[in-house]
């Protein structure tokens, strides 16, 4: 089993019993001193888990948890929490708050969707659909701190602007991407981008299917 | 013995023992050219759903399908009352509304109006599709086949059950509904997609216009045959009776229409255009619209010329409303609206016995104009309504998804479409 997928299996175990901010140094623990060591050296790991929560914890119940998940099927593991797990380490906590949440997932994809789509046009079309998509912001029910933020994003790239965003969000600034590429482009060659760009995405297997931002 | 076989026949076969009489005949004929022209439904869903794109082609026929339903319902109700019922003032009827009781003629004749009624309302359908939300759509309908069509209606096609409409009593000809049927309805399709604005990035920033193209021209042929077919019925139904001005009629009908193809392919041609299957359909369709004030009271060269003439008319209006950035999915309002005043001239031009008379075209344009004058601005204020009350325009993100998938959880091609606008997975929850 690698390591990705045995992190993805503690994190899914963890994941009931602790909040995202407590996560995080947990897993950094167990990938510092639990990662290689056999199967059974979980007991110890969940005992020192137990220790630094100074909380009353089922270790029966979170330790069958943790068995199931290690031993279940990987379609049922949540997604790998490794750049959270960095940014952490690195002291980021800001940002390892901003990717982690119940839309994280969704995020996600629509990043790789959105990178997809920026692949399929021509160098200069992509400027000018960030652009188009930053001036028409404002249709978007969220607040302006989120919007300026979104616009950075839309302007100069990178992942900040997508903080904070719920998946009915990201639908509706994929469909803003859309109106452009039919303002640009022509709604024809509009509906043959976005195709692509899901079908593309789709390869990927992540966690959330590009269609669910559609 | 043969006495004996007489009286058997006579007893097992009484319908036998008398002639049928004419107005036996009459109302078989007027109940065939009633389902003719409901026929044309299936022509108007082909062609419309043919012309748009697949995301879109459940959305299309289910606006048709339902035009002849709901269209047929409120015409029955009020519709009929305000087209046929006594018209003292000759600007509207005032009586027959609901009607369930009568005589055998008139449930025929309410039967073939029905279907007129459809045809007004759907007309509006193909120049709105692909944007205008389903339910608000058919609130227009219901509106445009239940008063917009008949007040227009009572003008001049009224005298039935007494009384006489104004335009008909100035000497307005339109045997089938030029002006009366399909003016109007393209007027009502006018105002709706002037308040409804072009579908996303039909046009570019420059006003260029960019052709979206349909997804099925087989089914554009197909119902431009059916449309064809259904027409013989739509005019020479109009005659209300089996007489020998039929065949003159349905010849007519049929030589505009070819007269409307060939002309769409000359306009064509003349501008270096490639001839397009869909414009050609559409050529053939205005001739159509074209002969259908005249096609009772002119002669077959002058039909030709008026389905030539209404072909060309056709191409041009498609440009014009490229030019004015407005977006007409189907070219309705070129071929119903534009080919219909033609038509409505033409017949004044080439009248039988009264050829170019200037007192009868006047007559004609102001009929023609009249139609406008009604329709437009109360369309416009219908759908203005509409739009601010329960929405008329989709969102972008269905327009995005397609309304098949927005509108009605169902598409059309679920194993052939190959774009991927919406989320399939979704289809059956929202069901």
């Amino acid at each position: 089993m690698s390591l990705t997928t045995r992190r993805r299996a503690i994190y899914t175990g963890l994941a009931g019993h602790f909040g995202e901010d407590e996560l995080l140094p947990l897993l950094s623990l167990w990938e510092a001193k639990y990662a290689d060591k056999p199967p059974f050296a979980l007991n110890e790991f969940l005992a020192e888990v137990a220790q630094r929560s100074g909380r009353k914890l089922e270790r029966a119940r979170l330790y069958r948890e943790l068995v199931g998940a290690l031993t279940g099927p990987t379609s049922n593991l949540l997604p790998d929490p490794a750049p959270r797990v960095h940014a952490w380490r690195q002291g980021e906590g800001l940002e390892a708050e901003e990717v982690s949440g119940p839309d994280a997932l969704a995020r996600q994809t629509f990043d790789a969707l959105s990178q997809a789509l920026f692949s399929l046009l021509d160098p200069d079309m992509v400027p000018r659909l960030r652009r188009f998509a930053a001036g028409n912001l404002n249709g978007m029910q969220i607040d302006t701190e989120l919007r300026l933020r979104l616009r950075g994003w839309l302007e100069k790239g990178g992942s900040l602007g997508l903080t904070a965003l719920s998946l009915e969000h990201l639908r509706v600034l994929l469909n803003l991407l859309y109106i452009g590429l039919c303002e640009y482009l022509g709604p024809v060659t509009a509906d043959q981008v976005l195709t692509r760009a899901v079908q593309k995405t789709e390869r990927m297997n992540l966690q959330l299917p590009p269609q669910k931002l559609l | 013995m043969k006495i004996y076989l007489l009286s058997l026949c006579a007893l097992f076969f009484p319908s036998l023992a008398h002639a049928a009489t004419d107005v036996d005949l009459n109302s078989a004929w007027v109940v065939l050219a009633s389902a003719l022209v409901f026929f044309m439904q299936a022509g108007f869903a082909l062609l419309e759903s043919g012309m748009s794109r697949a995301k879109n082609a459940v959305n299309v026929m289910m606006k048709n399908y339902m035009d002849g339903c709901v269209g047929g319902i409120v015409f029955w109700l009020v519709g009929f009352g305000l087209m046929f019922g006594a018209n003292a003032t000759g600007w509207y009827g005032m009586s027959h509304f609901a009607p369930h009781q009568g005589e055998p003629w008139d449930f025929t004749f309410l039967l073939f109006q029905m279907m007129f009624a459809a045809t007004a309302a759907t007309i509006a359908s193909g120049a709105m599709a692909e944007r205008t939300r389903y339910a608000a759509y058919l609130v227009g309908a219901v509106v445009i086949s239940g008063f917009i069509y008949p007040i227009f209606g009572s003008w001049v096609w009224s005298g039935i059950y007494g009384g006489q409409g104004w335009l008909a009593k100035m000497g307005f000809i339109d045997f089938a509904g030029s002006t009366v049927v399909h003016s109007i309805g393209a007027w009502c399709a006018l105002a709706g997609i002037m308040v409804l604005g072009p579908r996303l990035g039909r046009f570019a920033s420059d006003g260029t216009p960019r052709a979206i193209p349909g997804h099925n021209l087989a089914l554009v042929t197909l119902g431009g045959f059916i449309l064809w077919l259904g027409w013989f019925g739509f005019n020479a139904g109009s005659t209300l009776a089996i007489n020998q001005s039929i065949g003159l009629i349905a010849l007519n009908t049929h030589l505009a229409a070819a007269c409307g193809a060939v002309g769409a392919m000359l306009a064509l041609r003349t501008t270096s255009s490639p001839v397009l299957l869909s414009t050609t359909v559409n050529g053939s369709l205005g001739g159509l619209v074209g002969i259908t004030a005249g096609c009772a009271t002119m002669l077959p060269g002058f039909a030709m010329l008026t389905g030539l003439v209404a072909g060309v008319v056709v191409v041009l209006g498609m440009r014009l409303l490229d030019r004015l950035r407005l977006d007409d999915v189907v070219g309705a309002i070129p071929v119903h609206g534009l080919a219909g005043v033609w038509g409505t001239l033409a017949a004044g031009l080439f009248f039988t016995g009264d050829l170019f008379s200037w007192a009868r075209v006047s007559v004609q344009l102001i009929g023609a104009g009249m139609a406008f004058v009604w329709a437009f601005p109360l369309a416009l204020a219908l759908y203005f309504i509409l739009a601010k009350t329960i929405g008329l325009r989709t969102s972008t993100q269905d327009e995005q998804r397609g309304l098949d998938y927005a509108e009605h959880a169902e598409i059309g091609y679920p194993e052939f479409n190959q774009s991927v606008t919406f989320d399939g997975a979704e289809l059956t929850r929202r069901a």
